[in-house]
């Protein structure tokens, strides 16, 4: 049994902590392509394991390309389950990197999918002009 | 020069909770230097602490902050403002402040991150909270356009530049193909550069010279090439005699930074070697200030182009995977050529007597090395502040225990530290010299997020921290690892501690945690060797 108790960021760093019964590596899979991408597991005491992926350099020497993304385990192909305390909450997870003097931003959060969730990343960009602000601002909610 | 301090914030939903303490019942205002607006906030007061309480995103009122940069300000009067300033706590993990506010189908986002902003007239740093407002986008190959010029420029003035610049770039990048097209790849050339230095020193010396040493200069056709683009203006033929070079060569090594490469599509058969001249500093560099102010591109920056880059162990491998964006694979944990011969006696004892030959009266005498860092973002705003050494009690303290003090300023800093001649028998500027040359006479290192206690350690001799700005250098500058976990001596946060430590000659932990200790000390063949029979005889060698 795994479960995910704990997910943070730590500079470009995602981190996963998890319980499980047996030494288990767990990774990353796009949903519409299925790569996998390995996540650096230590075991942090009995059962609890802490799992590292650097997404500057997950992709080769690219970022980790923008998706949708569950967490697996090499036991099975099916998401991870989460602990009450994720799902829960809708910043954790979320992470945000500027770059091009802070006018691109690529984004991390997480969309919970039953007892999983899916981490989602994806590339945005600044909204300048005045005539764009507001229509952005009036459109928001609808 | 703050009259308000943040101690505590959190969020709740869109609504950022701050809990503030302030000298004088004034309270904070939201501030737009750009749009001259301020914002007011109705305070509260809890259990001795002052509390606001911003709405800066609510779906059932539908409430959307204005864009901006809001600076947290206090306003004195009518004419003086006073920026907010945030606790130690908040400033080391300012990053987990942000928050992005989707809406329902994830098309549009509101950002609000704080951030911190400097005020150079006064020298210090207050708070802000940036509101961003964020659409998709697909960057494709991140290839840049006159499309992306466009829709990144903030004027008509600004578009044209950010067109000539690309401009510049593909036709450099052109003539570039072309001559190495046209050049044929023998294998046997060798370019030894350097982009933001005059002369060659340190990794590339200790190669340059172990190659001649071994007489491979026969074998292989060695250029050399420096120039530093970040002093000034450089005039175009430099740059495309540069190009020619990079396209004729088949190894290049180059040290520190080179911003050339960011825009080449290198040809493969070049080999590139960054020989990095830092073993450990703290201080975040390239890819560890990736998403944080000076970031780099997501793909075009010189460093993802290394073939090859030199470590000094095998434990610095995965910060420098993450520095340089590149598979550890890629790094060659060698040792650092420069410090092979660092504790050959013979060596030591030349430069030590050449030392007192320059300065005889300090023989004798307890040397204190003071070797800081620079502050400020780039070399042409490089700073040092000096007002942070109490120069008097220093000197007292000197007089007292026979001690000199040599200032080493970082080679960005052009300002001579300010020794006042009634002084200058105790401080001693030394910014000419080779830092590691300094190390030898040298009892105690004072430093500070530099990675130049690295090459100290092997000296086996103590070192201070003196990190006066430790949080607001975490937050605005970034820190590999904690510096109170990693640091091997005493941490002193103000310049009571340091006089304390030194006086007490309480150097705390000298144990060097395993990332600080370099190869050459271990090594059975040179690190210059190893770089050589590898990149350039494409021998096995092993252990790196």
């Amino acid at each position: 049994m795994i479960k995910i108790n704990k997910i943070f960021w730590k500079r470009t760093y995602l981190f996963i902590e998890y319980s499980s019964d047996a030494p288990v590596d767990i990774f990353l899979k796009n949903q519409d392509s299925g790569r996998k991408v390995l996540l650096e597991s230590r075991l942090l005491n009995s059962n609890y394991y802490r799992a590292k992926l650097n997404v500057t350099i997950a992709n080769g020497r690219d970022l980790l390309e923008a998706g949708y993304w569950d967490i697996v385990s090499d036991a099975s192909d099916e998401p991870v389950e989460c602990s009450s305390c994720i799902l829960s909450d809708p910043f954790i997870g979320q992470r945000i990197f500027r770059y091009t003097s802070r006018f691109y931003s690529y984004t991390f959060r997480l969309k919970t999918c039953g007892n999983s969730v899916i981490i989602i990343n994806r590339h945005y960009m600044s909204v300048k002009k005045e005539a764009d602000e507001k229509s952005f601002v009036e459109n928001f909610f609808s | 020069m703050f009259n308000v301090i943040i101690k505590k914030m959190h969020w709740e939903d869109g609504l950022l909770h701050i809990e503030y303490e302030s000298d004088d019942n004034t309270d904070i205002i939201l501030y737009s230097k750009k749009l001259k607006e301020t914002k007011e906030i109705d305070s509260d007061e809890k259990s001795g602490y002052k509390t606001v309480s911003i709405t800066f995103f609510d779906r059932n009122t539908r409430t959307i902050f204005q864009k901006g940069r809001w600076r947290a300000v206090s306003v004195i009067d009518e004419e003086t403002i006073l920026p907010a300033q945030l606790s130690d706590d908040i400033m080391l993990n300012i990053e987990d402040y942000t928050r992005c506010f989707y809406n329902d189908d994830f098309s549009k986002a509101v950002v609000v991150s704080p951030i911190i902003m400097n005020y150079p007239s006064e020298g210090i740093q207050g708070v802000a909270f940036e509101v961003s407002y964020i659409i998709p986008y697909e960057p494709g190959d991140y290839r840049r356009t006159f499309a992306t010029a466009k829709r990144e420029a903030t004027s008509f003035r600004n578009f044209r530049g950010k067109c000539g610049f690309i401009i510049a770039k593909w036709m450099l990048n052109r003539y570039y193909r072309i001559l190495a097209s046209l050049y044929k790849k023998t294998g046997r050339r060798i370019l030894i550069m350097s982009e933001n230095r005059n002369g060659i020193m340190d990794n590339l010396e200790a190669i340059d010279t172990r190659l001649k040493e071994r007489g491979l200069d026969k074998q292989f056709k060695i250029t050399y090439h420096f120039r530093n683009i970040f002093a000034g203006r450089q005039n175009p033929f430099s740059w495309l005699r540069t190009l020619a070079l990079i396209a004729k060569h088949d190894y290049i090594f180059v040290d520190d930074y080179a911003p050339i490469f960011s825009f080449l599509d290198l040809d493969k058969r070049t080999v590139l070697v960054q020989v990095w001249h830092a073993g450990f500093g703290f201080k975040l560099v390239g890819y560890g200030r990736f998403g944080i102010k000076g970031s780099p591109h997501p793909v075009k920056s010189c460093h993802r182009k290394y073939t090859y880059a030199l470590i000094g162990n095998d434990y610095l491998r995965e910060i420098y995977s993450e520095v340089f964006g590149i598979e550890k694979e890629a790094l060659l944990a060698t040792g650092m050529p420069r410090l092979e011969h660092f504790l050959d006696k013979s060596h030591m004892d030349d430069v030590t007597a050449s030392f007192y030959e320059t300065f005889p009266e300090l023989k004798g005498k307890r040397i204190i090395t003071f070797a800081p860092t620079y502050r400020g973002s780039n070399q042409k705003n490089a700073y040092y502040d000096f007002s942070k050494l109490d120069f008097d009690r220093l000197y007292e303290f000197c007089k007292e225990t026979d001690t000199v003090f040599i200032i080493k300023q970082h080679h960005f800093l052009r300002e001579k530290a300010p020794i006042v001649p009634e002084q200058s028998d105790v401080f001693y500027e030394c910014s000419d010299y080779k830092l590691n040359d300094l190390f030898y006479v040298t009892d105690v290192l004072i430093t500070d997020y530099s990675s130049c206690f690295y090459d100290f350690l092997l000296l086996g001799r103590p070192v201070l921290f003196f990190t006066y700005d430790r949080a607001v250098y975490s937050a605005t500058r970034g820190v590999h690892r904690p510096i109170t976990k990693v640091a091997p001596g005493t941490i002193c946060d103000d310049f009571d501690q340091l006089l304390e430590a030194l006086r007490t000659e309480n150097y705390g932990n000298m144990e060097a945690v395993n990332f600080l200790k370099d190869k050459c000390t271990t090594n059975k063949m040179l690190a210059s060797d190893k770089v050589i029979d590898y990149i350039l005889l494409h021998k096995d060698v092993q252990d790196i």
